[in-house]
């Protein structure tokens, strides 16, 4: 009987913590809730069902993506047959043909690049609710400096990415196909140049801003890692010196509060990591099965196309890569600062 | 951004006026090498003027709001965790007090006071029940001694 109760006083004491110091996870975003688990089992378990949901929602979109592509085939293959006949323009054929192509492919494209734009914000805010929650289990874990180095770093690129990919990316995605479309049509070789320049400002945007992130995060979660550790470390130590029952009832009380502390900044972390993805991958494959596509349907029309053309479809098949790279650096910038604060205190 | 936006698309324009007046123009003609300069010019001043307008206040003024809420974040999280690890040194502090009572055939009810350091410690007690002189005695003692509420903070009613 007395060991029951005493097991009891122990379950309390372990019980108590995580009623009264509650740190609760945000809510997924709209889009993300149906590709969430009704009921959490394991995050391997959760992942698996969140991939499989995403995927049982594609068919509309990949029978859309496949009609354009079959469109796209007809219409270059109808093309290549007009120039077999002698006495048509091969010039204007094959302008005629580039802004089939450009008409074809401009709405879907544009359609993704809004998806890319929201799926992007709605990753930045669940970002914003998630960071304060995990800095403060974080902090309630004993990683107090850590805890607000990761804050600041998390929100500081968050939104240095967002409004990089709102303000300068998109406009720029814009501007590269304008330019795509002409400099095919045209041949001109100056447009050229200045696509390609754009094509590697984008790029070079999204690598800086995700390597930056990424060092920082090194740096800091090294040294602040350190000083947290020796701060709880000496925080034990001061407890020793204390009257030797109250000593002992302080560090048993710490004890537990951090251990529960770790385990509800787990729980977080876990949801969150999972909220992130599910509200990134429908995107992310909606994006990605045209991309794929439209690299299947460059490859079948270079058999009978123009290079024009299918240098088209090529570079409209690259806009889709920038969509996706950008909407993944934003999901990847998430992902690793959720992962960096669950690490917490070395 | 905006800032940066408007500069990128100015030197993009920029570049493709120069190009298109520097293809247009006869490569022959003595007005060539006058052209590609004052195009070189043109485009020197679009890539150089706006950096001398740059202010870095409004950055500033950003990141420190960044930081006050890191702060508030921070602070929110261990707040949280000292008040969960002052109600558990207060529980278990009242148990210690009552499982001593107990032990010396006493039967009493505490309630312990906390401070408000980090860790929240025990300053002070309010003990109420029925006990003999020398029990009552041998209690506060060992709350001085073993608890370090000294004698003076422990209420008896």
């Amino acid at each position: 009987m007395r060991k029951l109760a005493i097991i009891l006083a122990v379950l309390i004491l372990i019980i108590l913590p995580v009623e009264a110091m509650e740190f609760t996870a945000p809510a997924a975003p709209d889009s993300a809730t149906e590709n969430m688990p009704k009921e959490s089992t394991s995050f391997g378990a959760d992942l698996w069902y969140i991939v499989k949901s995403a995927i049982n929602r594609l068919q509309p979109n990949l029978t859309e993506a496949l009609g354009v592509c079959i469109s796209l085939i007809a219409v270059i293959m109808l093309v290549s047959i007009l120039q077999s006949f002698t006495g048509i323009a091969k010039r204007t054929v094959d302008l005629v043909c580039t802004l089939s192509v450009s008409i074809l492919l401009i709405q879907p494209s544009n359609s993704l690049i809004h998806l890319g734009v929201e799926t992007v914000e709605k990753l930045s805010e669940y970002g914003k609710m998630l960071a304060p929650v995990m800095t403060a289990a974080l902090a309630a874990e004993g990683g107090v400096t850590t805890s607000t180095a990761l804050y600041t770093g998390t929100i500081a690129f968050n939104a240095i990415l967002t409004t990089l990919i709102s303000k300068l990316i998109i406009p720029l995605i814009y501007i590269y196909v304008i330019l795509c479309i002409a400099s095919r049509s045209l041949g001109e070789s100056l447009l050229e140049k200045i696509r390609d320049f754009i094509k590697w400002l984008m790029t070079w945007c999204l690598k800086i801003s995700i390597y930056l992130f990424t060092g920082y995060l090194s740096i800091t979660g090294v040294v602040s890692g350190t000083a947290d550790a020796s701060a709880i470390k000496a925080a034990k130590l001061a407890f020793n010196g204390f009257v030797p029952v109250v000593g002992n009832i302080i560090s048993d009380a710490s004890e537990t509060v951090l251990v529960s502390a770790g385990i509800m900044k787990t729980s977080v972390g876990i949801y969150g990591l999972l909220a992130i993805i599910a509200t990134w991958i429908s995107p992310f494959l909606q994006i990605g099965i045209r991309y794929l596509l439209l690299k299947i349907t460059a490859s079948v029309c270079s058999v009978f196309g123009s290079k024009e053309t299918v240098g088209l479809i090529t570079d409209f098949s690259g806009t889709m890569g920038f969509i996706l790279a950008m909407t993944g650096t934003e999901c990847l910038l998430l992902l690793i600062s959720t992962v960096c604060f669950m690490k917490g205190v070395s | 951004m905006e800032n940066i936006r408007q500069y990128l698309l100015s030197v993009v324009a920029c570049a493709t006026i120069c190009a298109v007046v520097i293809s247009i123009t006869d490569k022959k003609s003595t007005l060539n090498p006058v052209i590609k300069l004052l195009a070189g010019l043109f485009m020197i001043y679009t890539v150089i003027s706006p950096w001398a307008k740059l202010r870095i206040d409004g950055v500033k003024s950003y990141f420190s709001d960044i930081e006050i809420n890191a702060s508030s974040a921070v602070a929110n999280g261990t707040a949280s965790a000292s008040g969960e690890t002052g109600a558990i040194i207060k529980s278990q502090v009242e148990a210690y007090i009552l499982d001593k009572a107990s032990s010396i055939g006493a039967e009493i009810s505490a309630e312990v006071i906390m401070d408000n350091s980090t860790p929240p410690l025990p300053k002070a007690i309010k003990i109420s029940g029925t006990l003999a002189p020398y029990h009552k005695q041998r209690l506060e003692q060992i709350i001085a001694d073993e608890l370090g509420i000294p004698k003076e903070s422990q209420s008896w009613t």
